[in-house]
């Protein structure tokens, strides 16, 4: 019966996906037909300008798909491995982390490529995930939600501020940075997907083989290694996936924040907390609501755009301070 | 010496809409050391709370010499009634002498530093509990035992002549439990200190207590010396199981063995 | 216990002397030097000498390093303390994220005054504290859940904010550089007693109530048991550490770090065996102090003191990580 309920939830992803695809796009400033968008991609729209807006919004709703799903269930790899609910990407500080080590390569090493980007992004990011974790785990009671929160908060703004000692003193990389900082899939090209596609499937890939392991893992650490799970190594291996994951999108798009923290708590509460169902849901639904908040963020911010790192926070946060009210007191 | 009356008159208490306790009426026999038993969910901590105003009865009072708590300023409740809570919050880093004398709140005036009484008390409490060489180290090094006698020198420098303990020996090996209950037991003698305390183990309770009251579901099943509560009857009733009592050879009070399903299948 | 006062009444006044020294290097050092003679006969007003950049420009200044630093400080030891947690510092649980939104929002879309921003800032900045502390009640207080709503409502502002000083035109960028990460540039001299009285009148209030909020610190249970009313005590002491940030942030900006370091500081050279109230006090206006000097003078970039206090941040995480990695506290 669950299986029915996953397939089903699978489905109608698929379907919201589809249409959050369409309505990408087509909305936007200049709101362009279905039916156009169709001719300019088989080449028979004469108008420059449609062809030009669709040949832009093609590869950004790629990037939207790609990055979606991998922040997503990024969110679930880091729910898993520190077995709480509100681990995600931006809670964890890894945003900031990543941040300061592409800012620091940008102005100390002039660093142009963006697979020197990715690979910094990727160090930043799990340097700065393992610190925070250690951080919580600190003191009495084990790494709790309260503690994981505000570790990552403090290390960020910490960070930050040496972001901002970096970036002041040159306002070529401090334009640059802004830029960045705020977290949209707007300025992504083909050349970003090509690159980041291998990585993201890789790594899903990995996520879906060792789900078996995860489930274990979900029991108390005791029992897993009982049961003759080699606890270390499936925490080890899920990490890396998790923040290759966010490092990729984060390196290419800047911070998005919030999306792997509400969607694995929907999907986890509708399909439950088995891993394969979970990952793949997840990445499903989180290229919808990365593509959903692009498109929403076009049409708010009219007659410019809102970035959808923005929108995200501008949605995420509330759900998060939803899901906070529901918890019972004990499990913060 | 003064006499301080702590009653419970047909009190129903609760969290939200049922009540845990349902029309409890108890009188505190004064100057002695009270036990309370229950199984697990009765409403001993519960019964507890209320008598301590951390809870507030949905109907009927708590009343202390004839007054209802609820009129009464909460610092002068506090200079005749205290309690050691079952669980604990020490600050990081403090040192002992300074928790012992955070229980010195009710007496202190307003913006003044700690005066030779508050002085004097605190250290009589640290003595009580023989705790005076540990005074300058911090509460986070100390062992469980230790930690334990810390708080309860904390409830006694609040100097109440009520004083309460929820489980006080909880997590505690035998040699700590016996010391503890043996230090709240000469308090009693020496400063007639009303006590008043929830314990699980019910053969200490009937080695230490001078009256008990038993409760279930609820409602107070029965109370009295141990010697006319702690019998086979009313073992089955509270606890649900079978026993032998026995009487204890060291302090002729009663003893219970409870009988596991293996021991009828042995004997038959 | 008596020889331990002793001891905290001789590190005050240490810590005193520092503060003085360092307003001293604030107001005597920078682009001209003066000496210490000339600076006092300025203030005395015995001197006309360098009386412009002293009086006008560096004397505002560094009266609100302090009077900042000290409400920065103390508003920050006390969240610590109510909610028994060293990192739970309202910069970081967002209570100053409102004043910085509105903030922002006034100077860069309404182009209001300064004044008028500030009294708008601090009433957003109480309006966001209620809210927190509204929504997180649920059934009951509990410390967690108010921390993790507060750090909810802080990346939303933070993304606003954010959003904002990016569609900023270029030349208004530098004013809103400020509300990200404080900043003492272009204080004027009239916003200072209105600061000044909140400071003195929030810190005697904190004073009066310290013994309640030690109770507190052990619990809600124990601190009814000795007679602590609970809701009025930690009512007040939160009211007090809002208007007190709300007025620091509506005025300087959130200097990074200063709430959050001031209390575990002040507790390592006191020891945590009083409230440390005035001396986290203290150690928040050497720490503002401090860093504005380092970022005026020692560098070769000139830095708002906010991006100096907040790299200070970092070290002590790390030094927070290894002390309890040490005490084998996992």
């Amino acid at each position: 019966m669950n299986k029915n309920k996953a397939i089903s939830i699978t489905v109608l992803g698929i379907v919201i996906l589809f249409i959050a695809i369409a309505l990408s796009i087509t909305y936007g400033t200049k709101s362009v037909g279905l039916s156009h968008v169709w001719d300019a991609v088989l080449g028979r729209n004469t108008d420059v300008y449609e062809v030009n807006i669709v040949q832009t919004r093609i590869p950004r709703t790629l990037f939207g798909i790609i990055a979606g799903a991998s922040l997503s269930i990024s969110g679930v790899l880091m729910q898993s491995i520190t077995r709480n609910p509100i681990a995600d990407p931006s809670i964890l500080g890894v945003n900031a982390g990543a941040s300061l080590f592409i800012v620091a390569g940008i102005a100390f090493f002039n660093i142009q490529s963006k697979i020197s980007y990715i690979g910094l992004s990727f160090a930043g990011a799990m340097l700065t995930a393992l610190v925070v974790y250690k951080l919580a785990s600190v003191g009495y009671g084990g790494p709790t939600p309260m503690k994981l929160a505000i570790s990552g908060s403090a290390t960020s703004i910490a960070l930050s501020s040496i972001i901002s000692l970096i970036v002041m003193p040159d306002s070529s990389v401090m334009t640059t940075y802004r830029f960045w900082q705020i977290g949209s899939i707007g300025g992504t090209n083909y050349d970003d997907i090509k690159l980041i596609l291998p990585i993201t499937i890789l790594a899903i890939i990995v996520s879906l083989c060792f789900s078996g392991n995860l489930n274990t893992l979900l029991l108390s650490e005791e029992t897993a290694i009982a049961l003759g799970l080699n606890v270390n190594r499936t925490r080890a291996i899920a990490a890396i996936c998790g923040v290759l994951l966010c490092a990729t999108t984060t390196a290419l798009a800047g911070p998005i924040s919030f999306i792997g923290l509400m969607v694995p708590h929907f999907i986890r509460m509708i399909v439950g907390s088995n891993h394969i169902p979970l990952i793949i849901c997840s990445g499903i639904y989180g290229s919808s609501v990365l593509i959903i908040s692009d498109v929403l963020g076009r049409i708010l911010g009219r007659p410019g755009e809102l970035e959808s790192g923005i929108m995200t926070a501008l949605i995420g946060a509330p759900v998060f301070i939803f899901i906070i009210r529901k918890a019972k007191v004990q499990s913060l | 010496m003064e006499h301080n009356t702590l009653k419970a008159n047909n009190i129903k208490v609760g969290y939200g809409n049922g009540n845990i306790l349902n029309d409890v009426s108890i009188h505190i026999p004064e100057n002695k050391i009270s036990v309370i038993l229950g199984s697990n969910g009765s409403g001993k901590s519960t019964l507890l709370k209320t008598f301590c105003r951390l809870l507030i009865p949905n109907s009927g009072s708590v009343t202390l010499n004839d007054t209802s708590l609820l009129c009464i300023k909460t610092k002068d409740i506090a200079k005749t009634i205290g309690l050691l809570p079952q669980s604990l919050i020490a600050p990081e880093g403090i040192k002992v002498a300074e928790l012992v004398s955070r229980g010195r709140y009710p007496h202190r005036k307003f913006m003044s530093p700690l005066t030779c009484e508050d002085y004097e008390a605190i250290d009589e409490a640290m003595a009580a509990m023989k705790i005076t060489e540990l005074a300058d180290r911090t509460v986070d090094e100390l062992s469980g035992g230790q930690r334990q006698r810390v708080f309860i020198a904390l409830a006694l420098a609040q100097q109440t002549d009520i004083l309460f303990l929820d489980e006080p020996t909880t997590y505690l090996d035998i040699a700590y439990q016996i010391e503890i209950l043996d230090l709240l037991k000469e308090l009693n003698r020496t400063k007639k200190t009303t006590i008043v305390m929830v314990l699980h183990d019910i053969n200490l309770s009937s080695k230490y207590a001078d009256y008990i009251f038993a409760m279930k579901n609820g409602k107070l099943l029965a109370e009295g010396t141990p010697n006319e509560i702690i019998t086979t009857d009313s073992v089955k009733q509270i606890y649900g199981i079978d026993s032998v009592v026995i009487e204890d050879p060291m302090s002729l009070s009663p003893f219970v063995i409870p009988i596991s399903a293996h021991d009828n299948l042995q004997r038959s | 216990m008596i020889k331990r006062r002793r001891k905290y009444i001789f590190i005050l006044c240490i810590l005193f002397a520092i503060t003085l020294v360092l307003a001293f290097c604030n107001l005597s050092i920078g682009e001209k030097n003066y000496s210490l003679d000339q600076v006092i006969k300025t203030i005395l007003g015995l001197s006309d000498e360098g009386s412009y950049i002293i009086a006008k420009l560096r004397l505002p200044r560094t009266i609100t390093a302090i009077l900042c630093g000290i409400a920065f400080g103390v508003a920050g030891n006390i969240f610590q303390t109510l909610l028994n947690n060293p990192l739970a510092s309202p910069d970081i649980i967002g209570v100053s994220s409102g004043s910085t939104a509105a903030a922002v929002y006034c100077i860069l879309f309404l182009n209001l005054n300064r004044n008028i921003v500030s009294i708008i800032s601090v009433f957003a900045g109480i309006l966001v504290a209620i809210l927190i502390y509204r929504i997180s009640y649920v059934g009951s207080f509990s410390t967690s859940r108010l921390v993790l709503v507060g750090i909810g409502f802080q990346a939303f502002f933070t993304a606003i904010v954010n959003w904002m000083v990016m569609k900023a035109a270029e030349y208004d960028v530098p004013t809103a550089m400020r509300w990200m990460t404080g900043n003492l540039n272009g204080i004027v001299t009239d916003s200072l007693p209105l600061l000044f009285i909140v400071v003195v009148v929030c810190l005697l209030s904190i004073i009066a109530l310290r013994h309640g909020m030690q109770s507190l610190a052990l619990g809600d249970q124990v601190a009814i048991i000795l007679g602590v009313r609970i809701n009025l005590v930690r009512t007040t002491l939160i009211i007090c550490s809002v208007l007190l940030i709300a007025f620091a942030t509506s005025i300087s900006g959130p200097i990074a770090s200063i709430a959050f370091l001031s209390g575990p500081i002040a507790a390592k050279v006191c020891g945590r065996n009083q409230s440390n109230i005035i001396s986290s006090g203290l150690i928040g206006a050497i720490l503002v102090l401090g860093g504005d000097f380092i970022g005026q003078n020692l560098l070769n970039t000139r830095y708002p003191v906010g991006v100096i206090t907040g790299i200070l941040g970092a070290p002590y995480l790390i030094y927070l990580l290894i002390s309890q990695n040490k005490k084998g506290n996992i």
